[in-house]
């Protein structure tokens, strides 16, 4: 690895600065590291299991399961369970770094590239991908490896085909949006008529079709959790994704130079593009937060470049701008190390893959469902990601029952026999009324509790 | 140049006055000063916040901005508590008189109408509550100093003198203070949003150090905010906002708007002048002189019909702007009067002013503060009584106003208060205070009050008239509860309890 980034003069900017640019990858690699060791060592310490976010056991649980042809289901069915954990950070190293090589073929300023990276790392959506198996961090991986190989030499950028197919294949959006991508960066901004990127483009229309049609690949995958639009976005709002508030702001300022230099050609359809498929499905949140990322960076050095008239404010606008970020960040990575499944989950569900029928549908809150095919090994009654809107209307319709009449034929339906009532359920329905009051009726039994967790059965009519 | 000063000094001294003798004479505060009375005799004993209180809610966490509770806690090492809660507010209200004069001054440069405008500022009835002792009492006067600063940068950045740099200086910290006084603060910001919006709409040139300012100021809310409110945003999420008020009172707290209500508490002389003036700088003269305080009541009416503001806050802010802006309007008078041939009548103009003012303004004004809503002395005794008679570790049941009371003067825990931010059972802790005041079942009483831990029930008179209570609560029965204490105010002990069925 080449950690001197540079050779360019950096006699204009304070030498502390210049050092940080020069060795700009150490530090932000170490700083990356810092960031999902901590959370890992966090896990580790309070015994809970180490990768956190229901989309990591959905692909976990997928790998053992299901059948059907994903990337990620292919990889977890070669590479061993137990070193799963370490899959998120080494793709998010591998991002950072492939960015680095990206941004040097693309001539990108050193300046500017420092802070991409840096706003990266510290963005919520990036840090919860560095201890979380997502998806889309893996598309972005392959993505950026193509974008890599593509501007490698004549016969070299055709290994840019397995990246890009790979990242075809993870669902239909992205494919979309990978060939919007390079359809626009080949025919409109290089005026490209190669017959590379023809064959290119046909290649992943064609696995994107394959996909959407024989293998059934979702539009979108995801949600995984219960959608929050109006928070998911704004991690400050209780979000575990999303960017902060300083981000936000620093975006909405990074507009301007992108303005000036004509960019918002390109800039006004992406952001149309990213906000429209968050409105629809919140867990696509990650490439609104990296449309984000990149216009914080402009914004950042726009503010910092600019020539201040009052030096003194400037000073004051940077630091607190650095001071707002990083106590977000810290703010946010304690949250993280709360973040579900906790030991307690962990516990009661391999209680019941122990002591329950292997036939049991299990009743949760949605967002705990892939927990409970992964470590419980149960069906869950719900899957957010299949129908997301039916599935939310249902859980709704369970947990906001009033009476066993309508509680019941609910659960009757969806066979359930088992229940799990976690410690954030216990919190968040009340006791006095509705789901966890109506547990008092004698058709549910009580099978196991620990601290605050409880498992229940439900006996169906006979 | 000494005569206007003595004029603006000869107001503030008879409105600090006027409002000083209302002070003492009402011996009791209003109802929501006892919260921070309680800070501040807190923080006079610690040295620190009360970001845990365990009589509140029966105890919880709470945040707050706290230089307003850290100033008067500044006073009370030389005055006792409650004699800082009766002059402080009054004086730093008092304060306005001066910085409106200064404001409208730099706006019309005309001295009449400034001092009129000083005038009205001072007489005010929406600021004329003498016995609250509120963080508004020093978030009013911060923020049209640092609207009075700012629009000193604006005119020096224009000609670039040196006294700049000393404005901004001034401005900064100002505005920091600002910013750690009130969440209102962000007022401020939307108003030089648009200002800033309505400067370009109109070719008004915005000067970059306006710019680099506006950033700062921006900036340093945010971060501020964040500080202090991170936890409430976390687990409140977007609804942080609307201070986690429980829906079934959103209303009392956010009404709609009253133009009935906005006449009295603004006065109408100046409201519509303020009306005029506005519509005449926007629409007809384009008056860029006036633009940030439309600015700021632009923002104001928006805070306001999005529900982020509380209505009287926010008429409280657009009643100072008002009588600003009636200092053009008076300028604008006298200049329409030189030319026409009303000019040999405007030697009338201003006794004939301040002839209406008085009857306008001042008569309400003094209404106002005659009839405010503050707890009687009897109430008061009762709930001394409690702290006296009734074990440390009991909760008292009161009504939404009196919470503060419960805990202040008799120190026991309390149902609920207005202070709801953080409290994650504000909308069920309200059903079962109104269900304890208005049902007839002693079951659902019994079950409420185990629920909650109360013991002792306090019925005021106030309590009677906001629950329309005939005599006594339909439940109480000797069986189940004792009379303690009885005058204008009962105080029920609970006998009982709901067994196992």
């Amino acid at each position: 690895m080449n950690n001197k980034t540079s050779t360019k003069d950096h006699s204009h900017l304070s030498p502390y600065f210049s050092h940080i640019l020069r060795y700009q990858k150490i530090y932000l690699c170490s700083l990356l590291i810092i960031f999902s060791g901590l959370t890992l060592f966090s896990n580790s310490v309070h015994e809970k299991p180490l990768l956190v976010g229901g989309e990591s056991y959905y692909f976990l649980s997928s790998a053992r399961t299901e059948l059907r042809y994903h990337p990620l289901t292919l990889l977890f069915r070669i590479i061993p369970e137990q070193l799963s954990f370490l899959l998120p950070p080494l793709i998010s190293l591998g991002t950072v770094l492939l960015g680095y090589a990206l941004a040097r073929k693309k001539q990108i300023a050193e300046k500017k590239i420092f802070f991409m990276v840096l706003f990266y790392l510290l963005t919520p959506t990036f840090l919860f991908t560095a201890v979380s198996i997502s998806s889309y961090s893996i598309y972005l991986l392959v993505v950026l490896m193509g974008a890599n190989l593509m501007l490698l030499e004549k016969k070299k950028k055709y290994l840019a085909f397995i990246p890009f197919l790979l990242a075809a294949a993870i669902d239909t959006f992205s494919a979309l949006l990978l060939l919007a991508g390079i359809a626009s960066y080949s025919y409109l901004l290089k005026k490209s008529k190669e017959k590379f990127t023809m064959i290119l483009l046909i290649s992943i229309a064609a696995i994107l079709i394959a996909n959407a049609t024989l293998l059934g690949a979702p539009f979108f995958i995801g949600p995984f959790l219960l959608q929050i639009k109006a928070a998911d976005f704004i991690s400050e709002l209780g979000a575990f994704s999303g960017a902060g508030f300083f981000s936000i702001l620093l975006a909405l300022i990074g507009i301007i130079p992108n303005w000036k230099k004509k960019n918002l050609l390109v800039i006004i359809p992406a952001l149309a593009i990213s906000v429209t498929a968050y409105l629809i499905n919140t867990h696509t949140v990650f490439f609104l937060s990296l449309l984000m990322v990149m216009l914080a960076a402009a914004g950042f050095l726009y503010l910092l470049e600019q020539n201040w008239k009052l030096s003194f404010l400037k000073n004051a606008v940077v630091l607190l701008l650095l001071l707002g970020m990083a106590f977000s960040t810290v703010s946010y990575v304690n949250r993280l190390s709360d973040y579900h499944p906790t030991s307690l989950d962990q516990k009661a569900l391999q209680w019941i893959e122990r002591n329950t029928d292997e036939n049991a549908v299990v009743l949760s809150a949605p967002e705990n469902s892939y927990y409970i095919s992964y470590f419980a090994q149960r069906k869950p009654v719900f899957a957010l990601h299949k129908n997301y809107q039916d599935q939310y209307d249902l859980s709704e319709q369970i947990f906001k029952a009033e009476y066993i009449n309508e509680l019941f034929p609910l659960l009757e339906k969806n066979k359930v026999s088992i229940i799990y009532i976690s410690e954030e359920m216990k919190q968040k329905l009340p006791s006095q009324q509705g789901f966890l009051f109506l547990l008092q009726n004698e058709r549910f039994k009580l099978l196991y509790f620990t601290n605050d967790a409880e498992v229940w059965s439900f006996e169906a009519k006979k | 140049m000494k005569k206007p000063i003595m004029v603006v000094g000869g107001i503030f001294l008879a409105v600090l006055l006027l409002r000083l003798i209302f002070a003492f004479m009402i011996p009791e505060f209003t109802y929501e000063s006892y919260f921070h009375l309680r800070e501040v005799e807190h923080i006079v004993e610690t040295g620190l916040p009360f970001y845990h209180d365990p009589l509140s809610y029966g105890g919880r966490e709470t945040t707050f901005l706290p230089f307003f509770y850290y100033l008067a806690a500044f006073f009370s090492l030389f005055l006792p508590v409650p004699l800082v809660a009766k002059i402080l507010p009054n004086l730093l209200i008092a304060l306005l008189i001066p910085i409106t004069y200064l404001i409208s001054k730099k706006i019309t440069n005309h001295e009449v109408g400034s001092l009129i405008a000083a005038f009205i500022a001072g007489f005010l009835p929406i600021l004329f509550f003498t016995n609250g002792f509120t963080v508004n009492t020093l978030f009013l006067p911060l923020i049209f100093t640092a609207i009075y600063l700012y629009l000193n940068i604006e005119e020096e950045a224009k000609k670039n003198d040196p006294k700049l740099m000393k404005h901004i200086y001034l401005y900064t910290a100002v505005f920091f203070l600002l910013s750690i006084t009130s969440s209102l603060a962000g007022i401020m910001l939307l108003g030089l949003g648009i200002y800033t919006l309505l400067s370009f709409m109109e070719g008004k040139k915005i000067y970059r150090e306006e710019v680099e300012v506006i950033l700062f100021s921006l900036f340093l809310y945010l971060w501020v905010q964040f500080l202090f409110f991170k936890k409430s945003l976390l687990d409140e999420g977007i609804s942080f906002v609307w201070q986690n008020i429980p829906s079934t009172i959103i209303a009392q707290y956010f009404p709609k708007f009253s133009l009935g209500v906005a006449l009295v508490l603004v006065s109408i002389v100046p409201f519509l002048a303020g009306a005029v003036v506005v519509y005449r700088s926007l629409f007809q003269l384009k008056n860029q002189k006036s633009f940030l305080l439309i600015s700021l009541v632009l923002a104001t009416s928006i805070l306001t019909w999005l529900r982020l503001i509380r209505f009287k806050q926010s008429l409280a802010f657009f009643s100072v702007v008002l009588a600003i802006l009636f200092a053009i309007f008076y300028q604008d008078i006298e200049t329409y009067m030189q030319k026409t041939k009303l000019s040999q009548y405007q030697k009338y103009l201003l006794p004939l002013t301040i002839f209406i003012l008085l009857f306008s303004t001042v008569l309400p004004a003094i209404n106002t503060a005659r009839l405010q809503d503050v707890p009687s002395p009897e109430e008061v005794q009762a709930f001394k009584w409690l702290n006296e008679n009734t074990p440390p570790s009991t909760t008292v049941l009161a009504t939404l106003d009196e919470g503060h009371l419960v805990s202040y003067y008799a120190k026991r825990k309390n149902l609920m208060d207005d202070r709801f931010m953080l409290v994650h059972d504000a909308e069920t802790r309200f059903q079962a205070l109104t269900s304890l005041y208005t049902t007839k079942f002693r079951t659902e009483v019994l079950e409420l009050a185990g629920r909650y831990g109360i013991e002792y029930f306090v019925l005021t008179p106030s309590a009677k008239e906001k629950y329309k209570l005939k005599r006594e609560l339909p439940y109480v029965t000797r069986s189940c509860f004792e009379t303690l204490y009885q005058n204008e105010t009962t105080i029920f002990k609970l006998k009982c309890q709901l067994g196992p069925t």
